[in-house]
């Protein structure tokens, strides 16, 4: 709730006679030294009074006005320099806030706040009004740029798949027709030699084709496509992979699909790369209209073997990029035992993503 | 079959991967290509008209794909057996293509000896598919027939109690399970605590891995 005047304030304004309200603000407003030059006077001004209205008819009597009035003086001189530090301390709390990644908040203006430091709460906010201005283009920048490359990444994967690949396979079973014609058994060998040669530029061109755009997830969804990828790292012998999804029938835009594809693809060849052995879990929910996917590692040991790669993290560093700049948050947590749990969160609407 | 001649028809959007194809079924002398068609839309009307024994289809084509017209020839309930041959080796797409019922999914990398073979098995009524889908199909109903001993224990919970496992395994926090069942998180915490002592799970990781086990989160 924002704060209201009478709170700020303390008690309720309208016992307070209004002029004296408005006298109180003009006050509190006015710069610091002015206040405590204001005050101080004031004491001395009060001090002067009961000395000359018979209080200094004794000393005793003069000696305890005097410390009286410092020790106003002090307890007023305090209360003011910590009514006029609040507001910084309130400038304090929203830059640790901003810091840890609340764009949004802002310093609520004092009422109490001297004019210097209100001037400087509103700068504080409007630099910070730019600053988030400046990240939401900077986001939406990111998303066209992330956008473009997927969409000049299917295109290419699909110009692979459908042309390269096709003429391929077209020249394969040529060479098969021609081999069964062929009377010459010398013949029919070097046929067969190239078919084999044909059919392995053919996986290379296709898992070129796969590894550039998982063109699974638009014909199939994000789960059978999670599901593939699966396959496809068991089929390495390393781990097992396991995948859970309770989102049903959520459509998931393309954009989304693909990048959270993209961190599990990256998630699982990091576990890979760190030589894990044991089983990683792969779930998928939906969750406060976001996508999320976790990916969990329960590594059961490390083969010492064979060398951790340097590259294990790398694209993981560049999928988190990859993730904010969408809008989305990823976390890259690791637990004791070295397994490592990636999460990442998108929101399910195209507009987001 | 016509004086067990096989008479196929062939549906790929690549005229040089057909005319390859059609070289290599052309060895064969009792199969026979009598139409050839760009996509599945093309497909469906050749063999309304043609009546072949056999379909080599691609998945991949503009204006309709093999699947799509696999479903509409099998609603049809054409005679004509369909033999998917496509460049995808991923196991889900012959999950996919099996469902819509085509008889053989064959990959285009590894194909051209196979393919008389294939033709042949198809229009004979069987159903043909390369050593490594039917490993691949093979593993799924081993893992769903593994894990007895969970399943016998997921028997003994309440409707409510699988509910809030499959929801806590799923990444939903107390409140927002509460929210969905129209229950206290206080009484979710309740249902966690009788799973606890029915299963012994007591971490999220715990559900999660129980839950996979029993492909309880495909929904």
């Amino acid at each position: 709730m924002p704060a209201t005047a009478a709170s700020l304030l303390g008690s309720p304004p309208h016992r307070v006679p209004p002029i004296l309200v408005t006298g109180a603000r003009h006050f509190l407003r006015a710069p610091l030294v002015l206040k405590v030059m204001g005050a101080n006077a004031m004491i001395v001004v009060v001090v002067l009074l009961l000395l000359g209205n018979g209080l200094r008819t004794t000393e005793e009597g003069a000696i305890l006005v005097v410390l009286g009035a410092l020790a106003l003086a002090f307890v007023v001189n305090l209360f003011l320099v910590r009514l006029a530090l609040s507001p910084i301390a309130e400038l304090e709390r929203v830059a640790g806030r901003v810091s840890n990644g609340e764009f949004g908040v802002r310093a609520i203006p004092s009422l109490v706040a001297d004019s210097q430091v209100s001037r400087l709460t509103d700068t504080v906010n409007g630099l910070l009004d730019s600053l988030a201005a400046e990240r939401r283009r900077i986001q939406k920048l990111g998303t066209e740029v992330i956008s473009t490359q997927d969409i000049e990444r299917a295109r290419l994967a699909r110009e692979l798949h459908d042309s390269i690949a096709q003429t391929l396979a077209a020249v394969r079973f040529q060479l098969s027709a021609a081999s069964a014609d062929a009377s010459d058994d010398e013949m029919r060998n070097r046929l067969s030699a190239v078919r084999g040669m044909i059919g392995k530029a053919m996986d290379e061109v296709r898992n070129i084709s796969v590894s550039m755009h998982p063109r699974i997830a638009e014909d199939l969804g994000l789960v059978t496509a999670l599901e593939a990828l699966a396959h496809q790292t068991e089929a390495h012998g390393k781990l097992e992979v396991r995948v859970g999804a309770t989102i049903g029938d959520l459509p998931v835009p393309p954009s989304t699909a693909a990048t959270l594809f993209r961190v599990a693809q990256e998630s699982l060849k990091a576990a890979e790369g760190r030589n894990s052995t044991g089983s990683v879990d792969i779930l998928l929910y939906a969750n406060d209209g976001s996508l999320c996917l976790e990916v969990i590692e329960n590594r059961r040991g490390v083969d010492s073997g064979v060398p951790a790669s340097d590259n294990s993290t790398s694209g993981l560093a560049s999928i988190m990029d990859r993730v904010e700049l969408s809008g989305g948050v990823m976390r890259v947590e690791n637990g004791k035992d070295g397994a490592v749990r990636v999460t990442a969160a998108l929101k399910a609407t195209e507009a987001a993503s | 079959m016509t004086a067990d001649v096989i008479r196929v028809v062939l549906a790929d959007d690549h005229a040089v991967v057909r005319a390859g194809v059609k070289a290599v079924l052309s060895s064969a002398k009792d199969i026979q290509v009598i139409g050839e068609g760009s996509n599945g839309k093309e497909a469906i009307g050749l063999v309304d008209r043609l009546n072949p024994d056999v379909l080599v289809m691609d998945l991949s084509m503009g204006e309709m794909d093999g699947i799509t017209a696999t479903r509409e020839l099998v609603e049809k309930e054409t005679r004509t057996k369909i033999l998917i041959l496509t460049m995808h080796a991923e196991d889900a797409y012959l999950v996919k293509v099996l469902e819509a019922g085509a008889s053989g999914y064959l990959v285009k990398s590894a194909a051209d000896r196979e393919l008389v073979d294939a033709v042949r098995a198809v229009a004979h009524g069987d159903l043909y598919m390369q050593p490594s889908a039917t490993r691949a199909l093979a593993k799924g109903i081993q893992r769903k027939s593994e894990h007895a001993d969970e399943r016998e224990k997921y028997e003994k919970l309440t409707e409510r109690e699988r509910d809030v496992l499959r929801f806590v395994a799923g990444g939903f926090s107390a409140p927002e399970i509460g929210e969905k069942l129209f229950i206290s998180p206080k009484t979710v915490d309740t249902y966690k605590q009788r799973i606890n002592e029915k299963l012994g799970l007591s971490h999220r990781s715990d559900y999660v891995d129980f839950a996979l086990k029993l492909g309880l989160l495909t929904k």
